[in-house]
């Protein structure tokens, strides 16, 4: 489509894209602030990774499931969530200016850098605790004071022992936050205003504002470029890179608050963790339901009616059960693909398959904006015109959702010992038995994690559905976006109610697969 | 004034007393061993030397110092711990230099000293390997030159041949103790081997629970261990109940024992130790000697060793002991009823029961 507008070789729009400074500008700033909001979240990060490392303590592993929600927070809930605590309209410029009678808001962070580096942490913060925190509490905390002992001060020994043990994992989170940072839409999009733009949001305003398909799909071709350069750096990393320590069980590794010190180090963290990470949502909550007039369910109420006609052709329930509809679309769809690709995956065939696994797994690695502008100039003619059917909207959904599927059913595959199905086998099972009788029930749970990763991703799914709902059937976070996108308390009230109901969802669904995980395993 | 004294330490975790009062005092280039059962706090104790504790009561001296306020970066005290901990991002010589470079030595020296390292402790080759590539014992290596390198000023070594396999560990104990020596290093061992704490000490220190039982040089702890329970720790298991008849003899359940009772009072009950090598079999046919020491029992399972026999001696006691009889005398049959004949220096008289 870049390299042949209306059918015809002309790589005009890719000489345009750098013969443009815009292009270059949007590049420049897609780089430097995913790299930013990369140096923030691990220097936030580690030493809050360290207190999760090296200590025990009770409720642990609620709170990590906790810190990980807003990572599976749709992007407009995210976007909606900081708006509602620091926005102009926020919660806290309203308490400020009630409390010194100021009639402006003192904070003015909307539309500025600050907020969308605010968002980027909030979102990662959990991709650097989950996996340096993996390898942190594996290594011997004897290593640090060996060190010491050998002269080195607590701060040198980490820095000459510690960190570049750990570095591995460091690179590994750094480069997937920056990877999600750079692929960034929905958050820069919502906080940032006109001003900003990263390739993902170029790519949007060039399709949908400004109706320019070629260059839409030049910018969509760069960002597929730079994606499969970052996913092969990524797994070069994970495979070459690494020191060879012997992990040590958690037994030796972490210990129990003793000193009162420790109750400081470790419950101050805790706290920090959950205002920066638990106030812009609990903000959403507290907008949603005050009212002009006090606290009430006005909001909540008003999204069963259709009063704001301009902005929707159908009450803004009827998103809701459209997003039901597509998310089990999604989910059905997604089961039937990822299922049989497990499947296939999981009887190792050698060199097939592992050339065929990072490619059932492009998707992962493939933005949701380039997938949504895919599909439309893709699906758009004969024999498959789905442009206006509203199937295009689950099947985008599917296609992003199916790795999770995938990589959520193969290690509870991988983990059926060969000789199992063989002694099935031997007792007379057929082959179609076996799968019923042997290994569905083994894998039972990693099927119902593998469904509702795809609920849950479906429903909040922006960056391709804001490429292919029609404007009347619009998703859940379609209609959020709209609400913010509207002057007026009302509709700003139900973009709140409607975030604050998909983030309920999204939580709840996402901690029960925790709950699920635990034990069955998943692999990312 | 004593090289290093520590003076009634106290240390608790959580609810679990580990250490309860302990108190010692060593010279410089002596070796000391610290040798209690897993679990007696003697790792907690070394961890406290070398500052990665800090006791809850009493302090640490360093030359009339007190290391209260000194960080472990600080004290230039070298420790080996328990697996090593050599860092894997860095190769052989990049471990046994990471000290100098800590001191800020110049290049050139530090180059030096590695070197002089490596043949110390004989992995001249190896400086470029990555320690992942180590066997056991070669790793127990670096690791000691790794904390002999900067010249420490005290070594504490935590278990430094636990975790390597039997026949490894005899050779690689000898290299320790010649190392140690040749250096006259001040040095810490802690173990739960007593042959290992025999074999490198000039004194041991026996801690049970958080205290320390009994310090003294190897010979003397083996010959006059100070009550039962460390008796029984250094594999002495021939103890009897006894009471105090007289100060020259004492009333067993084996009869009339001629030892001399010094410092015991009369009727008190004390534990009578018999060593198991310094027993022979009496013949049928021979009297025994006025005020020799003969017990008679029947012999079990007697198990040939080369140079002694293993003999399983049944008493009218509850439990078994056992005796190492010279082989130059024939063995007696299972289920043989004989007279053993102890040596006078053969018993011990240890105060308090023998509390099972």
């Amino acid at each position: 489509m870049s390299l042949a507008p209306g059918g015809q070789w002309d790589p005009g729009a890719i000489s345009a894209l750098f013969s443009t400074g815009s292009t270059l500008k949007v590049l420049w700033f897609t780089t430097w602030q995913a790299a930013l909001s990369t140096v923030l979240t691990v220097a936030l990060a580690l030493p809050a990774t360290y207190v999760f490392a090296r200590y025990r303590f009770p409720g642990k592993s609620l709170i990590q499931s906790c810190i990980a929600v807003p990572f599976v927070l749709p992007s407009v809930v995210v976007a909606a969530a900081f708006s509602a605590l620091l926005g102009d309209k926020g919660l806290l410029n309203e308490w400020l200016m009630g409390i010194w009678g100021l009639s402006s808001p003192p904070i003015r962070l909307e539309q500025s850098l600050a907020f969308i580096l605010m968002a980027h942490v909030f979102y990662n913060f959990t991709v650097v605790l989950r996996i340096v925190g993996g390898f942190w509490s594996r290594l011997h905390p004897d290593l640090s004071h060996a060190a010491q002992v050998l002269g080195a001060s607590p701060w040198k020994a980490f820095w000459k022992v510690t960190f570049p043990v750990l570095r591995p994992g460091i690179m590994a989170a750094s480069l997937l936050v920056f990877i999600f940072c750079f692929s960034s839409f929905g958050v820069i999009l919502i906080l940032g205003g006109p001003r900003y733009a990263t390739i993902e949001v170029a790519i949007y305003r060039q399709a949908v504002h400004l109706f320019n398909l070629p260059m839409a799909a030049a910018l969509s071709l760069l960002q597929i470029c730079f994606m499969f350069v970052f996913m092969w750096v990524y797994t070069r990393l994970q495979r070459s890179a690494s020191v060879p320590f012997t992990p040590e069980s958690l037994k030796t590794t972490q210990r129990d608050i003793v000193t009162n010190r420790d109750r400081i180090v470790v419950w101050g963290t805790v706290f920090l963790i959950f205002l920066f990470l638990g106030s812009p949502l609990l903000a959403l909550v507290v907008r949603s339901l005050s009212t002009g007039s006090g606290v009430s369910l006005l909001y909540y109420r008003a999204i069963f009616e259709n009063i704001g006609q301009s902005v929707f052709y159908v009450p803004p329930v009827a998103a809701i059960g459209y997003s039901v509809m597509f998310a089990l679309a999604a989910l059905v769809m997604s089961l039937c693909i990822g299922l049989p690709v497990a499947i296939f995956l999981s009887r190792d065939r050698g060199l097939a398959t592992s050339l065929l696994d990072p490619l059932f797994m492009l998707p992962l690695a493939t933005s949701a904006v380039t997938l949504g502008f895919g599909y439309i100039v893709a699906l758009d003619e004969p024999p498959l015109n789905l442009r206006a059917s509203p199937i295009i909207v689950p099947l985008a959904h599917t296609l992003v959702a199916y790795p999770f599927v995938v990589r959520s059913i193969l290690p509870g595959l991988r983990s059926i010992p060969e000789h199992i199905r063989e002694s099935a086998v031997l007792l007379g099972a057929a082959p179609g038995k076996v799968w019923w009788k042997v290994v569905a029930p083994m894998v039972r749970k990693s099927l119902a994690v593998g469904a509702i990763f795809a609920f849950t991703v479906s429903i909040g799914e922006f960056g391709a559905t804001v490429f292919l709902a029609r404007p009347e059937i619009p998703t859940v976070p379609l209609a959020i976006y709209r609400f913010l996108g509207q002057p007026g308390a009302m509709n700003y009230g139900q973009a709140m109610a409607m975030s604050t109901i998909l983030m309920l969802v999204t939580t709840m669904g996402f901690l029960f697969l925790e709950k699920l995980r635990t034990g069955s395993g998943g692999e990312f | 004034m004593a090289f290093l004294q520590i003076k009634d330490v106290f240390k608790t975790f959580g609810n679990t007393p580990v250490l309860r009062g302990v108190s010692l005092a060593m010279e410089e280039t002596q070796i000391l061993c610290i040798l209690g059962p897993s679990g007696s706090g003697k790792t907690t104790l070394l961890r406290i030397i070398a500052g990665l504790e800090h006791p809850d009561q009493g302090s640490v001296l360093f030359k009339g110092r007190d290391l209260r306020n000194t960080r472990p970066h600080l004290r230039r005290f070298g420790m080996m711990f328990q697996e090593y901990a050599l860092f894997p991002h860095l190769d052989v010589s990049g471990n046994i230099a990471f000290g100098l470079h800590m001191l800020g030595l110049p290049r050139s020296e530090i180059e030096k000293r590695t070197g002089e390292m490596l043949s110390l402790v004989g992995l001249q080759g190896l400086s470029r390997r990555s320690v992942s590539e180590l066997s056991g014992g070669e790793r127990q290596r670096v690791a000691l030159a790794r904390s002999l390198a900067p010249y420490p000023r005290l070594l504490l070594l935590d278990e430094p041949l636990g975790s390597l396999d039997r026949v490894l560990r005899e050779k690689l104990l000898l290299d320790l103790r010649e190392i140690l020596r040749r250096i006259g290093m001040t040095t810490i061992v802690v173990t739960h081997d007593q042959a290992e704490a025999f074999a490198i000490a000039d004194t041991v220190a026996v801690m049970f629970r958080g205290k320390i039982s009994q310090m003294d040089a190897p010979e003397s702890l083996y010959r006059h261990p100070a009550n039962p329970e460390i008796a029984r720790f250094l594999g002495l298991n021939n103890l009897v109940q006894g009471r105090v008849k007289n100060e020259s003899s004492i009333a067993t359940p084996l009869g009339l024992m001629h030892v001399p009772a010094h410092g015991h009072e009369r009727d008190e009950e004390v534990t009578v130790l018999i060593r198991p090598d310094a027993a022979v079999i009496l013949p049928s046919d021979e009297p025994a000697p006025p005020d020799a020491n003969v017990i008679e029992g029947i012999a079990h399972d007697c198990l040939f060793k080369g140079r002694s026999y293993h003999v399983e001696f049944r008493t009218s006691l509850k439990q078994a002991l056992f005796f190492d009889l010279p082989q130059n005398t024939p063995a007696p049959a299972s289920g043989d009823r004989v007279r053993l004949l102890l040596s006078p220096d053969a018993i011990t008289v240890l105060p308090g029961r023998i509390d099972q």
